[in-house]
């Protein structure tokens, strides 16, 4: 084997990971060859040098430094992180919720604008005695009772129109039902988000 | 009892950021002792530390525990050297010569470097050994650095090397052999030119 060959295989010869047939010919070569022998100790040399290098001291502040750095890089993201998360939460929830609600809402309110129509129209047929005023001060339909003759005097009666007293009550338990059902789901929702965030 | 890395990795994977800071209270030495082999410098090594523990930060959950924790995180000191190696090179630093001058208002001023050379005095043999090597370590390209320093001053076999590094096993014993042939002609250069070869620390 020439000089540059044994030359790649010393490194390796000094960290012994060479197969027994190379190991032998390396051997073999150094004992009649003086420059690759100086070659093989400055190798040794350098080796030495380099496994001895100083420890040097990690600065007293780097950890501090490196804890503050990613409390810095984490706290946008958490951040933005949580925003984002509460919209994509919230919003499908609330808006469902909303349109279920509206919907039982004007359903049980169909229930109701016929019969404020009819009432209406009813005032209009009173019988004598009974002015009636289509529009009031207050641009509400109004009835007034006439007493006498002459000089008019008008008593103003405000009435509710007469409504179907269930009708009235499914109306008023609707609405009622719908607000303690919403906010009760948005407590609910509320609760769970900031348990699982 | 102190609580192994493999649990403190654990632990903090269930949430606990304070797992975190015990790790790297555990590594912050010898990363940063690595990460000063890799770049000769304390800031650039400060900067590599951090930049490593971050990273390892942010990808504890992809360590499965198929080798020591310390293996996996020198592996990523490594990477992210050569990484920031490869992107240097991709838009070198404009580099200043010393010769031009700074031309200001009041005239024209030089260039000063700060020399780092110590005194003869305090150079004994060994420590002046240790030095030269040190600098002509850094003469050396990144992946002969890389391979010396993880053989020579981490000490891993060379099967440990082929896996921290993604190469196979032969690659290694040849980029080795290559690196300690390198480093003993960068040494060589120094002794031959002898006083004019400045140490560049």
């Amino acid at each position: 084997m020439s000089c540059n060959e044994i030359l790649d295989l010393l490194p390796l010869y000094l960290d012994d990971v060479l197969t027994p047939d190379e190991i032998s010919q390396v051997d073999s070569h150094l004992i009649s060859c003086e420059s690759c022998r100086t070659m093989l100790e400055l190798l040794r040399e350098d080796q030495a040098a380099l496994r001895s290098q100083p420890e040097v001291q990690v600065p007293s502040s780097f950890r501090r430094d490196l804890m503050a750095r990613i409390e810095a890089e984490e706290r946008p993201i958490k951040q933005a992180n949580k925003n984002k998360n509460a919209w994509r939460y919230f919003v499908p929830r609330f808006s469902s919720l909303a349109a279920a609600l509206l919907l039982i809402v004007l359903t049980t309110n169909l229930y109701f604008v016929p019969e404020y129509i009819e009432q209406r129209s009813v005032a209009q047929d009173a019988p004598p005695g009974v002015g009636i005023m289509s529009e009031g001060p207050d641009a509400q339909p109004e009835n007034f009772a006439v007493k006498g003759t002459g000089d008019a005097q008008l008593t103003r009666v405000k009435e509710w129109p007469q409504r179907d007293p269930l009708i009235t009550q499914a109306w008023i338990w609707s609405t009622g039902l719908s607000i303690v059902v919403f906010s009760g789901a948005a407590g609910f929702w509320i609760y769970r988000y900031r348990k699982q965030s | 009892m102190a609580l192994t890395d493999e649990a403190l990795v654990e632990c903090f994977l269930q949430g606990n950021k304070e797992a975190f800071a015990t790790i790297v209270e555990r590594y912050e030495q010898k990363v940063y002792g690595l990460a000063y082999r890799l770049t000769g410098d304390y800031d650039d090594a400060a900067d590599l530390a951090q930049d490593a523990f971050i990273k390892v930060y942010r990808n504890l959950g992809q360590f499965r525990g198929q080798a020591a924790f310390s293996t996996w995180l020198y592996r990523v000191v490594t990477n992210v050297f050569l990484d920031e190696m490869r992107k240097r090179k991709r838009r070198p630093v404009v580099a200043i010569s010393l010769d031009d001058s700074i031309v200001t208002e009041e005239g024209e001023l030089s260039r000063e470097l700060p020399s780092h050379d110590l005194g003869p005095e305090d150079l004994s043999a060994q420590h002046e050994l240790q030095q030269t090597v040190r600098a002509g370590m850094q003469k050396l390209p990144e992946d002969y650095r890389v391979v010396l320093i993880l053989r020579d001053l981490q000490g891993y076999t060379y099967d440990e090397i082929a896996s921290m590094l993604d190469i196979n096993l032969g690659t290694v014993k040849s980029r080795i052999s290559r690196a300690r042939l390198a480093l003993r002609k960068v040494l060589e250069e120094r002794e031959q030119h002898g006083a004019d070869w400045r140490l560049t620390d």
